[in-house]
């Protein structure tokens, strides 16, 4: 039971946590909260049904899973991040230098104008995700872990960790910590801010492509307001760990999964919600920058 | 008399609004449309309940819908529990909504911003949650019936109609209520703590106190609306208290102009009425939400957000110009009487404070003389401001005491928040003017003659004492200004002017000479006389400019990384070598 | 036009919200020069760095660099015509390593092997840089900031050099020091307009100044006369 509980949680929590990277990428960069990174989520989980059922229609979908799976995920981060882009060039830059609540609530929109765009399009009921890929189970001690849940974990450890490497090895990398940390400096760097800002947007995009992918394969369906529950849950997760620390958000959605699988196990999956946020507004208290989040001085 | 006017006139248009709103059910026969009116009058009164939460006091709330839900649940249980009346009900709801908000702030004395809004967000969950799984309670999502409608004696208020005035009623109280709240002392503080925390602190303002003022106040209009809306309905479920409602909450009043009432209304009646105009879009309606939230959002973000200026001239008719001036000068003097000259009153022993493993402060020692003015200066980073940060309750020192009039104020055991050290007579300005733009000039100085507990003082008297010190510093003409319109100079004025409103024994001033040319110098080195001469108040001043300093002081403090290395009259400081070298450059040229 | 101007300021006007920060200011620097700028604070020593480095808006008056017109130039055009501010207080990034400083530094030369040697220049004119290389910025003394900031701006091509308040903040064993360095890399051929409330120091090294008092240009000299004025030794150097 106990080791059932931590897999569910923990395959749970690692969508929770590369939502939540997007969440506290954005927000580093421009101090914004961006709450329509659950609805990208959404958009990815479409777009790779989209492909299922192209790839089937043609009869190319069973035929070679080491193909195809890649496939999908490529179409699919790469719409993600066109969307991403637009959102940012058409929203998000006119209200950057607004007041935060204005900003705020323009992100709330975009997130209401994703969902309902979705629901008039392609309708309101469950689209099914051909549960194609990784079908079979291991049992260790009575729990049962299917290879899916592995493949949801492991591909998203390699995730974080590419993403790791490359906020910290590459010159993108760098320059967006440095726009993060310094706008005024970076710019005089001769870095283009507004370079770095799309590019930061593309990256969380990417993130919540590949948490979309997972959340319709690990469900089989999705929903025009599938990525509702699972945006603020990673939201609260960024914030957890600490908004704006990359760690953090991973830290913060692993958690908070974990938190809720064991709730679920022992206590009530009813009220295993309740208990996550009662024990963020515990850990805020005595943590009020979040698990990793450090005081920044005001001046 | 045109104020006067601008008062009649608004009073008038007021009155015509509410004629018209009681006779609109008969304008508009139609019990649908009444419906709708009844339903957009709970939105005005939780909008108006959040606007204090988030526009006046600045603390963004996402789970406010909570409070409506605590509201609607205390008047379906009791009422059908109990059958309790509905008028018992209906201010029950609203105080045990309260009794929640209370609980939902007090986070906030540790916890800020975003996280804060996380919290809320938490909060409203958690109760909806709770609701929702409490089967033997509340019956689960499907909710519960059978709550009984409002009644007078003998008559049962069933009709759209009736219903419509009872909201219009409470919609009408909550207005008057919000509106005079935000003419009150309490309104204006909250203002002050959203447009700077750290300046409306060191006035004497008990933040946190403030901001559960303001939770436990949102909450109750929420919790009203709630108990209304289950007896309306007669029926309540979970489905009506998610965190999109709460956001409808917000967006209402973030769109109505945070902070503003007449909008928080507006807003409300259009967020409401056009989507259910819009039923036979049934589908599109959320979407047009979206889609003009984000345009609305961009458009305003498009043009320069005009100034408020309407609100300050409106306040101008209240009060009348007396010309009969009470002398603040017997004010201060009555207060400041008792304290000897020479006497030492503020002691300050072996400050420590460290920034990382930077040394910001290190035992830095030096005592205050009762009306005398010293200086403290240093090469900047010395530590200067630090020390006033730590003096004023902002910044923990991290070792040593000060004492002021024999009074632990800071201490390793017991340090005083901001707020108390400010009541004890420490007032401060700041390196970087920290006024509070949403005010006029006239109230930045009114907030601080509010503080000030004097029973015996009328409103009317704080206004005077706040003109007054006003003419003091030469601002009077600009009273009613934003601060944002005034110059560089004069808004350093008005913090002298502020920090001088809640009369202070000891009075801080970080670099009043910063950006003033030399006549505004001049001006301002009298002023820093004449209050030590005639209003009895004794001033440390840190300051780059070496007249201004040379001239006014009796004492001088000379901090370089945070250690004191001279102390001394400004002739001694000028001669010192040590001095020399650390600040004032070490050419050769020296002579 | 003036050919001997590097940078040549005209009539200069600068508001912060409504308020005049910068009146009229006119200024240059000529090619080779150490310029100093001084002034009490707030008198708008950093608006006009920050308005070479076009961070701020201009409401009117001219920038020529070079015989061009830079008042419509984005901040990356200014840097890339090698102009370099090193501003006041936040000079380098806390949170990256030293050496992630000195590349953002060099974050618009595209040629890899330049940037290597550019590199190993920094790192030999600053051992102490060399020997820190993968700490973090924060964990750098005032005087180790102040090195990584001027190594960060000779990680490119430096033609004039913004430099504001090099001594703040620093021990006077430092300050002397920067000084020192200042006056090599000006030897080296940049041009410098050096913002500094150590007047003495700054006029010692400088060839011309100009004083600013609230926004205006209130004296304009050769800096040994400057050193001279007995109005500015009561102002700005304490009588």
């Amino acid at each position: 039971m106990f080791t059932q509980q931590i897999i569910n949680g923990l395959t749970l929590g690692c969508i929770y946590a590369l939502i939540a990277l997007g969440y506290t990428l954005i927000f580093g960069i421009i101090r914004l909260i961006n709450f329509a990174q659950g609805e990208m989520s959404m958009v990815g989980a479409y777009i790779a049904i989209g492909i299922t059922i192209l790839l089937s229609k043609y009869g190319l979908l069973s035929e070679n899973l080491l193909l195809t799976l890649p496939l999908i995920f490529v179409i699919t981060i790469t719409g993600c991040s066109l969307l991403g882009i637009l959102v940012e060039l058409v929203a998000i830059r006119p209200i950057r230098n607004s007041p935060a609540l204005d900003a705020l609530i323009t992100t709330l929109g975009i997130s209401i104008i994703l969902q309902n765009s979705f629901m008039l399009l392609f309708g309101s009921n469950n689209k099914v995700f051909p549960s194609i890929f990784f079908q079979d189970s291991l049992f260790i001690r009575n729990a049962q872990i299917s290879y899916l849940q592995i493949f949801i974990i492991g591909l998203s450890i390699v995730s974080m960790i590419i993403l790791h490497i490359f906020i910290n090895k590459s010159k993108l990398g760098r320059s967006m910590k440095a726009v993060s940390e310094d706008k005024v400096l970076a710019n005089l760097m001769g870095i283009n801010i507004n370079s770095i800002i799309r590019n930061t947007f593309i990256i969380a995009s990417t993130m919540a492509a590949i948490s979309g992918i997972m959340l319709c394969m690990y469900y089989g369906v999705a929903r025009y307001d599938m990525g509702f529950i699972p945006g603020i849950k990673a939201f609260t997760a960024a914030i957890l760990g600490g908004i704006g620390n990359i760690p953090g958000a991973v830290l913060g959605g692993v958690l908070l999964g974990i938190i809720e699988g064991l709730c679920a196990g022992y206590i009530s999956a009813d009220y295993k919600d309740v208990f996550s946020f009662i024990l963020l507004i515990i850990i805020l208290i005595f943590k009020p920058q979040g698990l990793l989040g450090e005081k920044v001085s005001q001046e | 008399m045109q104020a006067v006017n601008i008062s009649k006139e608004k009073y008038t248009r007021t009155l015509i609004v509410i004629a018209i709103l009681i006779i609109l059910p008969y304008l508009l026969s139609n019990q649908y449309y009444t419906h709708i009116l009844v339903l957009s009058g709970i939105y005005v009164i939780m909008a108006l309940g959040l606007n204090i939460v988030v526009g006046f006091a600045g603390l963004l709330d996402l789970g406010y819908i909570a409070f409506y839900a605590v509201g609607a649940y205390t008047c379906a249980l009791f009422s059908t529990y109990f059958e309790v009346s509905f008028w018992l009900l209906l201010p029950l709801g609203g105080v045990l909504a309260a009794i929640f908000g209370i609980l939902l702030g007090f986070p906030t004395l540790r916890v800020k911003g975003i996280y804060l809004a996380t919290v809320t967000l938490g909060f409203g969950e958690i109760i909806r949650l709770v609701i929702r799984n409490w089967d033997s309670l509340t019956n689960g999502p499907k909710g519960i019936m059978g709550i009984s409608h409002p009644h007078i004696f003998n008559f049962n208020l069933t009709s759209p109609v009736h219903f419509y005035y009872l909201i219009l009623i409470l919609g009408v109280a909550t207005t008057f209520i919000s509106y005079r709240l935000s003419k009150s002392p309490l309104g204006k503080f909250w203002i002050a703590i959203k447009d700077n925390e750290i300046a409306a602190s060191v006035l004497g303002i008990d933040t946190v106190k403030m901001k559960l003022y303001a939770f436990a106040i949102g909450a109750f209009f929420a919790g009203v609306a709630g108990c209304f809306f289950a007896s309306w309905q007669g029926f309540v479920a979970p489905i009506s208290f998610t965190f999109l409602e709460s956001i409808i909450v917000l967006c209402i009043v973030i769109l109505g102009g945070m902070g503003s009432i007449v909008g928080s209304i507006i807003s409300a009646l259009i967020l409401v009425i056009l989507p259910e105009l819009l039923r036979q879009f049934q589908l599109y309606r959320m979407l047009f939400f979206g889609l003009s939230l984000t345009f609305i959002m961009i458009y305003r973000s498009r043009r320069k957000i005009k100034a408020k200026e309407e609100s300050f001239r409106l306040e101008n008719d209240k009060i009348q110009k007396k010309e009969e001036i009470s002398n603040i000068k017997e004010i201060f003097q009555t207060k400041n009487e008792s304290a000897v000259k020479e006497n030492i009153i503020l002691e300050v022993e072996k400050i420590s404070k460290n920034f990382g493993g930077l040394k910001a402060l290190s035992n830095v020692n030096f005592k205050v003389r009762n009306l005398e003015i010293l200086s403290i200066i240093g090469p900047n980073g010395a530590g200067k401001t630090t020390f006033f940060n730590c003096m004023s309750g902002i910044e923990k020192a991290d070792q040593g005491r000060i004492n002021f009039y024999e009074q632990r104020i800071i201490g390793n055991y017991g340090s005083l928040p901001a707020h108390k050290i400010a009541k004890l007579g420490i007032s401060r300005t700041f390196q970087n003017t920290c006024l509070f733009e949403s005010l006029s000039v006239l109230e930045n100085v009114l907030i601080g003659t509010y503080i000030q507990q004097n029973k015996n003082q009328k409103e009317n008297k704080k206004e005077t004492l706040a003109l007054e010190l006003l003419n003091y510093v030469g601002l009077k003409e600009k009273s009613y200004e934003r601060v944002n319109n005034l110059s560089y100079g004069h808004q350093r004025y008005l913090e002298i002017a502020r920090a001088l409103s809640v009369r202070p024994k000891l009075l801080l001033l970080d670099e009043p000479a910063n950006g003033l040319n030399l006549h505004e110098k001049e001006i301002l080195m009298n002023l820093l006389l004449d209050i030590r001469e005639k209003l009895h108040v004794t001033i440390i001043l840190i300051e780059h400019d070496m007249r201004v300093v040379m001239k006014i002081s009796d004492h001088i403090v000379v901090l370089d990384h945070g250690e004191r290395i001279a102390y001394g009259t400004p002739i001694e400081i000028q001669n010192n070598r040590l001095v020399q070298e650390a600040y004032l450059g070490r050419g050769k040229k020296v002579e | 036009m003036n050919e001997g101007f590097l940078l040549d300021i005209e009539n200069l006007w600068v508001y912060y919200d409504r308020i005049a920060a910068l009146k009229e200011v006119s200024l240059k620097v000529k090619k080779g020069e150490i310029v100093a700028l001084l002034g009490a604070n707030g008198a708008g020593k950093t608006t006009t760095l920050m308005s070479i480095s076009r961070i701020l808006n201009i409401e009117q008056g001219k920038i020529n660099y070079k015989g061009t017109d830079i008042i419509n130039f984005s901040p990356e055009n200014i840097v890339s015509m090698g102009i370099r501010q090193i501003p006041e207080r936040k000079k380098i990034f806390r949170y990256l390593k030293v050496e992630d400083n000195l590349l953002m530094g060099a974050y618009l030369e595209k040629n890899k092997i330049r940037i290597k040697h550019n590199l190993e220049k920094v790192y030999d004119l600053f051992p102490p840089l060399w020997e820190r290389r993968n700490k973090l910025g924060d964990t750098l003394s005032g005087g180790e900031q102040q090195m990584l900031a001027i190594g960060m701006s000779l990680m490119s091509e430096v033609e004039l050099l913004l430099l504001d308040e090099p001594s703040l903040g620093l021990a006077p064993k430092f300050v002397e020091e920067t000084f020192q360095i200042i006056e090599e890399v000006n030897k080296k051929g940049t041009s410098i307009l050096l913002v500094e409330q150590n007047a003495y120091m700054a006029l010692e090294i400088a060839h011309r100044g100009y004083v600013l008092e609230a926004g205006k240009v209130k004296f304009e000299d050769r800096a040994s006369d400057l050193l001279k004025n007995p109005a500015i030794k009561e102002a700005y150097l304490g009588g």
